[in-house]
């Protein structure tokens, strides 16, 4: 039994499944020499030529290129350098029109080319030098197929598995391009040059180089410059036998099954334009900077087969082959079967683009409208890849997706043979390939979903472990702090600290009561607990009101007899100021029984206060802490006592004041006097306030400010008098 | 009488077996399926916009298996809301908010206004905010889910969306197709 193997070296070829013969049209450019275009002015190369992700372009508005200096560098694995195809100045780095269907404008370079073309070539490689050096030089070189998908062809001649059949894809079916079959007829040596690279790369146990039957020059050609280790194959000619699938399928009669890639199968397709410019890449240094384009169409004086540098807008190719506009006119790029009629006359010639038709509607006319579908089958007879033309575009039209990947959509080719033949004109195709870019961005819009869902559940995590790592953070700090407290001071420092004050602060007072101002602490505290008293029994009110009447004149007296006591003592002792030296002669003049009356009251006030803070015990009003306290205290609560204490220092120092104002005036008037009692009178809030609500504690020193401002405004009267 | 206990016995021994058969099946081969929260999170669009009243996500799929509306969600529109319809088997809701299906948006800081205050960056539930403290901030519109959580917070509106637009990428494959909006009145 003959293997796969002996068959193909014998020659025989098989059929793939459908197929059509539309009208070739390539009588006015097929036997038309090679031209070389002349540069013109403006160059615009897309940084996105090919599948994949874009290059990133390297080089910054203003800046001299040479020509075959890199401009872009790939990004990605799938992806292409972009090479600079002239000498000149870049002149902007914006969207431009592209050489796409959609028209949407893409990120272009544009180069201002200069009158001296300097190319820059590589250093030459030989067939002898390493593989990856090879490879690394297509890489650098930019070049991608150059038979319509434009897949990086490094890429592909790197492939993970051995390769058994390197097919070179020289068919060239569709209508009007002829630009391959130039390229045979004219530079046959070069492209075998290019497969003897290729073959190096992949190894392949067969080579097989694959041109239709209707290219009987190019095939001439290509057998007198082929060697032993490459078989060239004359296919016949049917529409669409350069499909890679069906070219696999025609030499080999193996399928690529659903899904997968040649290379699965032991074959890498290169397109015989792409062998041409690898091997001018590796073997003459020549980086991919122009491209062979068929330009036809009856709009155009001159079609043939132009050599084009890269970039050069459709709109200066056109002027040169002698483009005459008409109405209704189609530029279409690519065959009238594959190809798509442009937006833009000035998107590039890019890396792909093999023919530009210029036809006017005599020529291409336009289909007639669509309509419905008959269900005669002539699609399914026709297509190469087996599917279901039909169904699918039922499934099309009404967006089931599921439906079409369960038919199979993604192994339609796009080459248009089903909508060829539809006798009610459906464009098919149109159909399949909104449908196929519905699911792609439906498939997209999920991955972004499950991205946009990671980064949120990252981002969760992100915060808490912010939040742990904070707290934990500041418990070390704390710790730490304690820890370093503990090595100063045997326990928490600023209790200590604060124990320390208090302690300075009573002895302080008690030094500066103990000998003269016994009499005004005794005051305050009197105070204190008559304030108490009025916040705990307010309905006393009434009485109250009698009583601190007769308290404040007590006050008063107090506070008279108190100054009077310090002038005695200073009469005694030696004398300190000049102001208390005036008071002391004032003083004495209010008698002695006022002093005694001073006396009593502040024994009376003393014994008050006692008796308060027995009741505050017994009734236990407020918090605990005094509670806890009281008991311990054996005359008040610590707090009572402190209160009384700053009550008593404010007593005093007002008291002080006072007396050093009445003594500026020698007389002491009444009103100074009712000023006096008032003054006295203030503190009492203040003893009270840490027993307050933080409210009323403000209210008491504001109504204190007031008080004191008033004695003062007072005083300064009585000065003035 | 002896056929009759007979019959009973063996009744109660088979009922015993499988009894014990079933239950040892039940736990033996017991399905672990995917918790309904879980499904539904699959289909919600992750825009973490939080406009359903949840906070992202996953917290209004947890709501809808526990019986919240389906129809809060506005990024997913009526599409999202037909396919959780579908799933939980129950009648579909009006989309609340506008009919149309929703447009895809991005962010964009209009970067000469940005004072760096980095109060959209807190806000950004997918971390597509990068910038520091005075320093300008730009989206990764990439990653942006077009939440448009970050516009209120900034304190010089410098935020607008903007609608993602087609790239030869991810065009959609309509030829020459021409706009038809509803003109104002």
């Amino acid at each position: 039994m003959k293997t796969i193997l002996n068959l193909v070296d014998e020659g025989h070829l098989w059929d793939f499944h459908g197929g059509i013969h539309p009208p070739s049209r390539k009588e006015r450019t097929k036997d038309s020499a090679i031209v070389p275009i002349p540069m013109p002015q403006h160059l615009y190369i897309p940084v996105a030529q090919h599948v994949g992700q874009p290059a990133l372009p390297i080089v910054q508005v203003g800046v001299n290129t040479r020509q075959g200096q890199l401009i872009a560098r790939k990004e990605g694995f799938i992806s292409a350098n972009v090479i600079a195809p002239a000498s000149g100045t870049v002149c902007e780095i914006a969207d431009y029109a592209a050489c796409h269907p959609s028209g949407i404008p893409t990120q272009t370079i544009t180069i201002a080319t200069s009158t001296e073309q300097n190319f820059e070539s590589l250093e030459p490689l030989s067939l002898d030098d390493d593989n990856q050096k090879i490879l690394e030089r297509i890489n650098t070189s930019g070049i991608t197929g150059l038979g319509g998908a434009s897949f990086p062809t490094a890429v592909k001649l790197a492939p993970n598995k051995p390769i058994e059949y390197l097919i070179i894809n020289a068919a060239e079916c569709e209508p009007y391009i002829t630009a391959d079959d130039a390229l045979m007829r004219e530079r046959a040596a070069d492209i075998i040059n290019g497969i003897k690279v290729m073959q190096k790369l992949l190894n392949p146990t067969r080579t097989i180089i694959a041109i239709e039957d209707n290219k009987p020059q190019a095939i001439a050609q290509i057998e007198q410059a082929a060697d032993d280790s490459m078989i060239v194959r004359a296919i016949p000619t049917l529409y669409p036998a350069g499909g890679e699938k069906q070219l696999i399928e025609v030499l080999t009669s193996l399928q690529v099954p659903s899904g997968k890639i040649p290379a699965d199968i032991g074959i890498v397709v290169q397109n015989i334009a792409t062998s041409y410019a690898a091997g001018n890449a590796v073997l003459k240094g020549q980086p991919l900077i122009s491209r062979i384009v068929t330009v036809s169409g009856d709009l155009v004086e001159r079609p043939g087969n132009y050599e084009v540098p890269l970039g050069m807008s459709i709109k200066d190719l056109l002027e040169q082959c002698g483009f005459k506009a008409s109405q209704r006119q189609k530029i279409i790029v690519g065959g009238p079967m594959m190809g798509f009629a442009l937006n833009d006359i000035n998107a590039p010639v890019v890396k792909a683009t093999n023919c530009v038709i210029a036809a006017s509607e005599q020529e291409l006319p336009n289909p007639p409208p669509e309509q419905n579908c008959i269900r005669c089958g002539d699609c399914e007879q026709v297509c190469p890849a087996q599917l279901l033309p039909q169904q699918l575009q039922w499934f099309a039209k009404d967006q089931d997706h599921d439906k079409l990947k369960q038919h199979d959509l993604f192994d339609c080719i796009e080459c248009g043979a089903c909508a060829y033949v539809c006798p009610s004109s459906i464009p098919l195709v149109q159909y399949y390939r909104v449908a196929k870019a519905e699911i792609r961005s439906e498939e997209r819009e999920k991955q972004q979903a499950q991205r946009a869902k990671e980064r949120f559940e990252q981002r969760i995590a992100r915060l808490e472990r912010e939040k742990t790592e904070r707290e934990e953070r500041n418990r070390l700090a704390a710790e730490k702090r304690k820890a370093a407290m503990k090595g100063t001071s045997n326990g928490d420092a600023i209790a200590a600290a604060l124990a320390r004050v208090k302690a300075k602060k009573s002895q302080a007072q008690e030094e500066s009561a103990a000998p003269n101002d016994r009499v005004a602490a005794a005051i305050a505290r009197a105070k204190a607990k008559k304030a108490a008293k009025q916040t705990t029994t307010p309905e006393q009110s009434s009485e109250d009101e009698n009583q601190l009447e007769q308290k404040s004149r007590v006050a008063d007296a107090i506070a008279r007899a108190k100054a009077k006591k310090l002038a005695a003592q200073q009469a005694d002792q030696a004398p300190q100021s000049d102001e208390n030296q005036q008071v002391a002669p004032a003083e004495p003049q209010l008698s002695p029984e006022e002093a005694k009356k001073a006396r009593i009251a502040a024994t009376v006030a003393k014994a008050k206060a006692k008796k308060l803070a027995a009741k505050q015990v017994e009734q236990a009003p407020q918090p605990d802490e005094n509670q806890q306290v009281a008991p311990t205290e054996s005359q008040q609560s610590t707090d009572e006592a402190n209160k009384a204490r700053i009550a008593a220092t404010v007593a005093k120092a007002k008291a002080k004041k006072l007396a050093a104002q009445q003594a500026e005036q020698a007389p002491p008037h009444a009103p100074a006097k009712l000023e006096a009692e008032q003054a006295p009178r203030t503190p009492p809030p203040a003893a009270v306030e840490s027993e307050l609500s933080p409210d009323e504690i403000k209210k008491a020193r504001i109504a204190q400010a007031v008080a004191k401002a008033k004695a003062n405004a007072l005083a300064k009267k009585n000065l003035k008098k | 009488m002896s056929i009759v206990l007979i019959a009973i016995a063996v009744l109660t021994a088979l009922g015993l077996v499988f009894g014990v058969l079933l239950g040892f099946a039940s736990i033996r081969f017991k399905v672990e399926e995917d918790p309904i929260a879980e499904k539904v999170d699959a289909i919600l669009p992750q825009t973490q916009c939080g406009q359903c009243g949840y906070p992202g996500c996953k917290p209004y799929a947890e709501a809808v298996a526990n019986g919240e509306a389906i129809n809060k969600c506005a990024p997913g529109g009526q599409q999202t809301i037909e396919i959780i319809a579908d799933l939980l088997g129950v009648d579909v809701p009006p989309a609340q908010g506008e009919e149309q299906a929703p447009v895809k948006t991005v962010a964009l800081i209009i970067e000469e206004d940005c004072i760096g205050c980095t109060k959209c960056i807190q806000a950004c539930p997918v971390d597509a905010i990068m910038g520091t403290t005075k320093q300008m901030h730009t989206i990764i519109s990439d990653e942006c889910t077009g939440c448009d959580l970050c516009v209120d917070p900034c304190p010089v509106d410098c935020i607008i969306m903007v609608p993602v637009e087609q790239t030869t990428r991810t065009w959609n494959g309509k030829l020459n197709t021409i706009p038809v909006k509803l003109l104002e009145s």
